[in-house]
Formats: C-alpha cells, structure tokens, sequence
C-alpha cells in the first residue's frame, strides 16, 4: 500500500491548501517511517516472514496510530486548527488503509493480544480496493490542481509518480524483494 | 549491520524518496 497512501496526501492537499506539502506527505507515511526507525533500532521487524506478518507494536497499533496523529497534527496548530485537523486524518488514514491489506498484525494497542488486519478477509480484493482508492484519490487531486494556482504545478508528474509507485509496489510484491522491503508487500 | 537494521533503512529511504520527489511536483504554480 503506498500509492494509496500517497494518493491520500494529494486529495488532502485539495482539502486544505494550506497545509504544507512536505507535512501532508510525511503524515500519510509516518507510521511506516517510524517503522523503518524502530525496525532499524531493533524494536519492530518481522514476525512471521514467510506469512507476511510483521512485529510492529508500536508504530502500527490502532491506539498508538492514534497517539502519534494527535502529535503530529499539535504541531501544526500554530497553522489552524483546520490544518491540523487535516494532517491529523493524514496519519490516521494510514492505518484505515492499512488495514485493508495486511494480516492480523495490527494490535489494538502495543501488545493487546488483539490483532487486526482484513488481508485474510479481502485476499486479492484488497488490491484491487487500493487501485480504486488511489485513483479516485487522483481523480479529487487532479480536478482541483487545474483550477487553482495553490498546488499541483507539474500534477501531470504526480500522476506518473503514482503508477511508478504502484509499478514498484507490484514488482515488490514478489518474494525476494518482499523479504527485503516487509511494507511494500502489505 | 544486521539483516533488520539494513531493511529498516530500506523501509525508510523507500518512502523518504516519494515524500521529496511528491512535494516538488506539488509546488505552488508560478503567478502569470
């Protein structure tokens, strides 16, 4: 799932301009970010590699995705309380996307014993719901970068990006490159 | 370097780079 986060980013730059780029994009990737982080710290990883179900407690439980949107969004306060709002749904729409596509490993806080994940309920429709999400993502996107002037200058380019993406993510998917790169494969 | 450590790294460049090239193609439009 990462051009659906992405996309998820642009549709929300339409929704409140204001908010910066670099926050928006960031926010929709934090907990895949945080992931990286703490994986490379020794404190995430993988669970089970050959089932695809990864250790991630802390940046991927429902609670603590939560927590880490509030944080963020607080600051940015000084932006409105709108522009926080919105980079608040940002991380959080993380994790609703998430959870489409993973397996049960998405606890509803660190180490509740109950874990989420619709990948085993959805199978390859979850895929298919991601190709859906980001183009309508791209559709919201686009018809508003070609009436304004407050973003989306070179939106043609952010359409390409989002096929490579989905391109990379496919590629990915196979399992020599998904034991290396553990959440492009989700 | 173990195997987690290089596949964090991995994780996080993988969508650092995204982040950079979006936010550029993203800009404000130049006033005509």
């Amino acid at each position: 799932m990462l051009p659906g986060h992405f996309a998820a980013a642009l549709a929300l730059k339409r929704a409140e301009p204001r908010a910066p780029n670099w926050a928006l994009l960031t926010a929709v990737g934090l907990l895949d970010l945080m992931f990286g982080v703490l994986m490379f710290a020794g404190l995430e990883g993988e669970k089970n590699q050959a089932a695809f179900i990864l250790d991630i407690p802390w940046s991927h439980s429902l609670v603590m995705a939560i927590v880490w949107s509030a944080l963020f969004a607080a600051a940015f306060l000084r932006l409105g309380r709108r522009v926080a709002a919105v980079l608040f749904i940002a991380v959080l729409s993380h994790w609703v996307l998430d959870a489409f596509v993973h397996g049960p490993d998405m606890g509803l806080w660190p180490h509740s014993g109950i874990e989420l994940g619709a990948r085993a309920m959805f199978g390859r429709v979850g895929g298919w719901f991601e190709v859906a999400f980001t183009v309508a993502m791209a559709w919201i996107y686009v018809s508003g970068a070609r009436r304004t002037s407050d973003y989306g200058r070179y939106w043609p380019a952010s359409l390409a990006l989002l096929a490579a993406l989905w391109g990379l993510e496919l590629i990915a998917t196979q399992p020599t490159l998904a034991m290396l790169i553990p959440f492009l494969s989700r | 370097m173990t195997a987690d450590q290089i596949s964090g790294l991995i994780n996080f460049l993988v969508y650092l780079a995204p982040v950079l090239a979006f936010a550029i193609t993203n800009q404000r439009k130049p006033r005509d």
